[in-house]
């Protein structure tokens, strides 16, 4: 069975160097929007609850990281839509290694390339003004590694049943990006109003959100911050609960 | 296991619904080991649904099914080492090389490293695509892509080949090739071979047929014995005035006319068809665009077990 879901992850991850525009696409897209919209709003925004004025650029780092995390799922759980229509998958699923190959592929091979990802956008980290030295580095890539496989299984999750990428898109238009704008990425909970507040509280990208800034603030020789496992526990609990969601639903044969 | 019971494939009493639509009821069938059997039906008569079964994609609802001596029900995951898969739509990713899809395909198995790298090279032999392996799959045509999706499905070595229309979207002389392909494997490995057709062509080198029909059996067993069952030979008259003709004819008296589109199917009643034709020729030369002498064909069969011709959905007479 690993060598089956290690396979289809290795293939997920050639179909995706193969097609450069998607690695492009993937990469570019988030990055030119941290550059034009962090540059853009530059020093106009003001921290909630504190007196410091904070460069957007440097604000908006963390919510990029994130973006591309859920760019990353999004695209490698559209393939299962793409899969079953070519008749990719129906192969996959004859073979004895069955669902259980098929998720855990999934899930492997969204995870190995946002995690790849992200990693190369935190090498431009020092321009958006943090500093993370290689303990802060190794803590991200564990973070983000949780929440790559919490988001690949959440789009699994709402592409499994699916038959067209449109409505796939849809969805997704509808659900992951509020996550995102909710999640602290664009802007802070402190100076939002009651309901977004609220909103926000529950979300667990906030969470993720909140690990990724901390860890990035940890200047080189600073300790790590303390509340970290407190959101860390927030973000693999989601995750858990998603990935059995997803093994329940890929179980049921029709 | 007695020896009598020696099948590959055994389905006894299948049928299937979705949701409320019965798609397939009471269907039976046997494939011998090392035979080769059809399951023969116009579109929508339940041949992909039937094969989805046996390719366990989708779960046995009623009757029972055993593939190389096992229960369906109970041991899919183990039948699946068995057979060797061909679906309708190809089953290839496009944007990998052909053998990057088959060491995949193998990994899926369990297989990997020397063992694996061997079996490619040899399928890629076998079927004659050996300096292919390197080519991105989207990149060849469609008669090659088919090819290396039976090298992929043998490539585990099945003893049993399950293939839903695997010649769809392919022009006759690829199909005709595909076919002795096929019959060239079978030469080589025991392989007992279960398929589905809309094509009637396609029927006749099996062993044994399954005729079906908007999810029933119509007819089943070896080709030849079936037309046996049918009867005569016949003359088939091409004409523009199918009812006039077939009326005249009629009155001859000890002969069968049936109207049927553009021709009109004639049976002697006594005697012999060719004889027949000869003298329908002189006789009726000016009102007939071509005579034809026939034996019955499994067109005829479908015809005289639902009423209608083959090439009719259901609902259009």
């Amino acid at each position: 069975m690993l060598k089956a879901a290690y396979s289809l992850a290795l293939r997920e991850v050639m179909r995706f160097l193969r097609q450069k525009n998607r690695v492009i696409g993937a990469l570019a897209t988030p990055v030119i929007f941290w550059f034009v919209l962090g540059s853009g709003v530059g020093r106009s925004l003001l921290e909630a609850g504190s007196r410091t004025r904070i460069d957007y650029l440097s604000y908006f780092f963390p919510g990029i990281i994130l973006l591309i995390i859920l760019f990353t799922a999004i695209l490698s759980t559209v393939s299962i839509i793409e899969d079953r229509k070519e008749g990719f998958l129906q192969g996959v699923l004859v073979a004895p290694a069955g669902w259980a190959a098929i998720l855990f592929g999934k899930l492997m091979g969204g995870t190995i390339l946002a995690v790849l990802q992200a990693i190369a956008v935190i090498l431009i980290a020092p321009y958006s003004d943090h500093h993370p030295d290689l303990r802060v580095i190794v803590s991200l890539v564990g973070v983000i590694s949780v929440l790559a496989i919490g988001l690949t299984a959440l789009g699994f999750l709402i592409a499994w049943p699916m038959d067209s990428t449109q409505g796939f898109h849809a969805v997704i238009n509808l659900f992951f990006v509020p996550l995102w704008l909710l999640s602290g990425a664009l802007f802070p909970a402190g100076g939002a109003a009651d309901w977004v507040k609220t909103l926000m509280r529950f979300n667990p990208l906030s969470y993720a959100h909140n690990a990724l800034q901390e860890l990035l603030a940890t200047k080189p020789g600073m300790p790590l911050p303390a509340d970290l496992s407190h959101d860390i526990s927030i973000v693999i609990a989601v995750t858990l609960l998603l990935v059995m969601a997803c093994a329940f639903q890929v179980s049921r044969r029709s | 296991m007695a020896a009598a019971s020696l099948a590959a494939v055994q389905a006894e009493g299948v049928g299937y619904a979705y949701g409320r639509k019965r798609v397939l009821d009471n269907i039976s069938l046997k494939l011998e080991e090392g035979g080769m059997f059809c399951v023969l039906g116009p579109n929508g008569s339940g041949k992909t649904t039937l094969f989805k079964i046996f390719a366990t994609i989708f779960a046995l609802q009623d009757g029972e099914i055993s593939i190389a001596g096992r229960s369906l029900r109970d041991f899919p995951t183990p039948i699946r080492r068995k057979i060797g898969v061909l679906f309708q739509n190809p089953a290839v990713d496009m944007k990998l090389t052909v053998r990057e899809n088959l060491r995949h395909h193998g990994h899926l198995y369990g297989l990997e490293s020397y063992d694996l790298e061997t079996r490619i090279t040899k399928n890629l032999e076998a079927l004659g695509i050996e300096d292919r392996g390197g080519d991105f799959v989207e990149s060849l045509s469609g008669g090659l892509r088919r090819r290396v999706e039976i090298a992929k499905a043998l490539l585990t070595r099945p003893s049993i080949l399950l293939m839903d229309e695997p010649t769809t979207g392919l022009d006759p002389a690829i199909r005709s090739e595909l076919w002795s392909i096929i019959a060239g494997i079978r030469n080589t490995r025991k392989l007992s071979v279960l398929f589905t057709t809309h094509l009637l062509e396609e029927a006749e080198p099996a062993d044994e047929i399954l005729l079906l029909d908007q999810g029933r059996a119509v007819a089943s067993g070896p080709v030849a014995e079936l037309r046996t069952s049918l009867g005569k030979e016949y003359v088939r008259l091409g004409t523009y005035q199918p009812k006039k003709l077939a009326a005249k004819i009629r009155k001859e008296g000890e002969i069968e006319a049936t109207v049927e589109p553009a021709s009109v199917k004639v049976v002697p009643v006594r005697g012999l068809a060719a004889p027949l034709a000869i003298r329908l020729w002189r006789q009726y030369g000016k009102e007939v665009t071509s005579v034809t002498l026939c034996r019955p064909t499994l067109e005829d069969l479908f015809m005289q077990k639902t009423g209608r011709p083959w090439s009719s959905t259901p609902g259009e007479i």
